[in-house]
Parts: C-alpha cells; sequence; structure tokens
C-alpha cells in the first residue's frame, strides 16, 4: 500500500513540478535560499547521471559477457567496447581528464576517427542534392534555383563566371533565408517553452502510462 | 529582486502559462477547439502500414542529443512520448519496431516502454531486446546507413534534430525506399521525407494525437499568445521606423 502510493504518479509530478518550478524560478529571480536549493539540485543530477552512466557500463558489460558465450556476430566489437571503456576510465579516473594518457587519448584518438567518419556523410549528401534538385513541381524549381545560386556563391568561380553571384547568394541568405528562418525559430521557441511548461507542471503524461 | 534582462522573458513565460491555464480551464468546462490537421502526424498510420504490407519492421529515432542537454531534452522526450504512439500501433499491426538511441541514460527507458507496448497489444513475444540499437555519440547517422542497408526498413520516423547526421540518416533511408516522417532540420528532410512537421507543429504532436481537452487547451492558449506576439512584434517595428528607439530597451529590460 504504501509502495503503491510512493509510486503513484502524482507523487512523480509533485516532485518534478517542484524542481522544475524551482530551476525555473532562479533564472528569473534572485533568492539566495532558493539558489542555494536550485545548486543542490543540480549536483544531485549530476550524481544521479553519473550513477545511471554506471549501471549503463555494468549493463553493457553483462550483456556483452552473455554475447561472447553465445558466440552471437559482433562479440569481438563488444568485447573491444568494454576494454576500451575501461582504459579511458582508467586514464579519467587516476590521473583525471586533464592528464597527458586521457589527453592524448581523447585527442588523438577519439576526435581523429570521430572527423574521419564524419566525413563519410559526403556522399550521402550528394546524393541528397542530386534528390532535391530534380525540377518535379514549382517548388522544387525555386529550390533547385535557390540551391543553384547558393552553390555559386560559395564556389570562388560563381564569382569569376559572374561578379553578381556574391551579391545575389548574399541577398538570398539575408532576407528570404534569415526571415523565414526567425519566424520558424520564434514559433519554435515559442512551442518548446509552451511544451516544457506543460510538462514541468505534470500536463503532459509520460509515453508508458498512456 | 528580478534578474536584470530578464523581466521581459519572464513576461512571456508568464504570459504562456496564464493563457494555458485559462485555456484548459476553459477546456475543462466543455469548450474545447477543434486542431488543425496535422498530415505528418496523420501519416504515422500509412507508413506502419506501409511496412507491415511490404514485411518490413519500422525503424524510430529521437534527436541526436543527450537527454541532460540544455534545451533539447525537451524535444528529445516528446520524441519518446511519439515513440509510445508509434510503439502501441506497430505492437498491434504485428510490425516490429526498432529505435536508435544514442544516450545510454534513456536506454533503460527505451526498453520498457517498447516491451510494454508490445505486451498490453498481446504480442508479448513481437519484442526483443536488439530492437534497441545503441548508437553512442556520433556513430549514430553512419551506423543506421549501414542498418538500412541491411534491414531495409518501411517506415523510418525521426522525431528529433539529428545534426549533422540528418542528411546521412534521411538519404540512406530514402534510397532503400522507406517511408519517412521526421522533423528537425527541415531543409534536409524537405529532400528526402514524405512528411516533415515544421516549427511548433511538433510539439502540438501529443495533444493532436490523445485529443484530449487539457492539452488541446493547452495548445489553444499557445496560438493565443502566438498572436499576441505577432501584435508585439508588428508594434514594435512599428514604433522603431517612427523613430522610438527606447522600443528594443523595453524588449531588453
Amino acid at each position: 500500500m504504501a509502495l503503491a502510493t510512493l509510486r503513484s504518479r502524482e507523487i512523480v509530478v509533485i516532485i518534478l513540478a517542484f524542481c522544475g518550478l524551482a530551476v525555473l524560478a532562479d533564472y528569473f529571480v534572485r533568492i539566495p535560499v532558493l539558489r542555494t536549493a536550485v545548486d543542490e539540485l543540480k549536483v544531485w543530477a549530476v550524481l544521479i547521471a553519473a550513477f545511471a552512466t554506471g549501471v549503463g557500463f555494468f549493463g553493457y558489460a553483462r550483456r556483452t559477457i552473455i554475447k561472447t558465450r553465445a558466440r552471437e556476430p559482433g562479440w569481438p566489437v563488444l568485447i573491444y567496447g568494454v576494454i576500451l571503456a575501461i582504459v579511458m576510465s582508467y586514464f579519467g579516473i587516476f590521473y583525471g581528464v586533464e592528464g597527458t594518457g586521457y589527453s592524448w587519448l581523447f585527442n588523438y584518438v577519439l576526435q581523429s576517427v570521430r572527423t574521419a567518419t564524419v566525413a563519410l556523410g559526403t556522399p550521402f549528401i550528394f546524393s541528397a542534392a542530386l534528390r532535391a534538385f530534380r525540377a518535379r513541381n514549382l517548388d522544387a524549381v525555386l529550390f533547385l534555383i535557390a540551391g543553384v545560386l547558393l552553390m555559386l556563391y560559395n564556389a570562388p568561380i560563381g564569382e569569376v563566371i559572374w561578379s553578381g553571384f556574391p551579391v545575389v547568394g548574399q541577398w538570398i541568405l539575408d532576407v528570404p533565408q534569415t526571415s523565414v528562418n526567425r519566424a520558424l525559430m520564434i514559433l519554435t521557441g515559442l512551442g518548446l517553452a509552451a511544451y516544457g511548461i506543460r510538462y514541468i507542471v505534470g500536463f503532459e503524461e509520460m509515453a508508458a502510462e498512456r | 529582486m528580478i534578474t536584470t534582462g530578464r523581466i521581459f522573458d519572464l513576461v512571456i513565460i508568464l504570459i504562456v502559462f496564464g493563457f494555458t491555464v485559462y485555456f484548459i480551464w476553459r477546456a475543462r468546462r466543455g469548450r474545447v477547439s477543434q486542431l488543425v490537421k496535422l498530415p505528418a502526424v496523420d501519416a504515422f498510420e500509412e507508413g506502419v502500414g506501409r511496412a507491415v504490407e511490404m514485411g518490413r519492421p519500422v525503424h524510430y529515432t529521437t534527436a541526436m542529443v543527450d537527454i541532460g542537454q540544455r534545451t533539447e531534452w525537451v524535444e528529445k522526450v516528446l520524441g519518446y512520448y511519439i515513440m509510445g504512439y508509434v510503439a502501441q500501433m506497430c505492437a498491434s499491426r504485428r510490425a516490429q519496431l526498432y529505435v536508435s538511441e544514442r544516450d545510454a541514460l534513456t536506454l533503460g527507458y527505451v526498453k520498457e516502454t517498447l516491451r510494454s507496448a508490445y505486451e498490453r497489444a498481446g504480442w508479448p513475444d513481437g519484442f526483443n531486446e536488439n530492437m534497441v540499437l545503441w548508437h553512442p555519440w556520433t556513430t549514430q547517422p553512419f551506423a543506421l546507413a549501414n542498418w538500412f542497408q541491411q534491414v531495409k526498413p518501411g517506415a523510418n520516423f525521426m522525431m528529433g534534430n539529428l545534426l549533422f547526421g540528418t542528411v546521412i540518416v534521411a538519404e540512406a533511408a530514402a534510397l532503400e525506399g522507406a517511408f519517412q516522417i521526421a522533423y528537425g532540420d527541415t531543409p534536409f528532410l524537405v529532400a528526402t521525407c514524405e512528411y516533415v512537421m515544421i516549427a511548433d507543429e511538433y510539439y502540438a504532436t501529443s495533444a493532436y494525437i490523445t485529443k484530449k481537452p487539457l492539452l488541446v487547451g493547452a495548445i489553444t492558449g499557445n496560438d493565443y499568445v502566438k498572436m499576441l506576439l505577432l501584435l508585439v512584434l508588428i508594434a514594435s517595428v512599428a514604433l522603431l521606423n517612427l523613430g522610438i528607439k527606447d522600443v528594443l530597451k523595453w524588449l531588453a529590460i
């Protein structure tokens, strides 16, 4: 009975609303007591996230053991992942994130791999551009014209062909693009704020509870 | 007491809050507004149906951010809400739903949402843990592009901004002929998807799906705030053009 009460939706919503409104209020007003409480809440949030990360690692390691025993496809990659996690954690915990080992792994292994991986996206951009630039209807024609003008604006050859391309390109960026983008940003921001408020005060349901 | 430079923001938040509460109260008294059609939300059924007919799975992903990131958490949380709706739809139509997730913190939540949807639909065997794909950090778009080539999903739903990965994921799915509905980086999505949600359409999804007076009332309130802000914008531009430069100061108090 007591456990059911503790797990009831109302309790969760009250805690959520209290924490959310406290953090929101702290952004707008300066009350020392509130600031202290919010700072404390932020520390809790970090602790919970750290704990969840730890739980996640053990879950990953457990899954690796199960899959490796069963020799499921991809098991060597899972082991590789566990080893990397242990190595990074070792350098991070014992020598700090500013230490040589951790920095070297981060800058010369992780970042390099990341940059190389991002570069793999180029063929998809070409392919998407090809798809977008098929002039099937009026909208697509406008899209195509704007795209070609912007390409000629960005590529040095555009200015060589006609000195007006940079002017036209800059105008497209400054006037139609910026105005429409700002309108969308305002609407998105407003929708986001309204949804955030609805969520914080408990009006929105969580997906699992429907 | 109020932090300098945030008074106008506070006023806007209070107006949003006030309108929301008023229109919820109004909706509870039976005066519920009619929501306009959101074709992208209606099309979820079409996408799932198409995947079922083709005998292919459905893929779903939320924003490529971590839940703890500042403003994006709202987008992410709503992405999970829609995921619950899509999961129920897939489970009731005997379609397999694969969800790719970048954030390790929410993997458990995603898994339990899927499990619960399949159990409630009376098809618990339809769920297995491999339906939750973990693609940490920036690996998600590339891992998904590869996965799309192997699995060839019938439908792909991207609810949240995938940042640089938007074009990679959307194009990879389009190349495999998947039916796509998305919200995020609009220009790339328009080029590759069947339906795209823009701006605050996305944030009205939960109200549109559930049609609950409480949420529909909140959306109505939000629309009135939009009109009010539009008036503020027009008035500000007019005053600025009349040479009253103090308007900028008033908006930044």
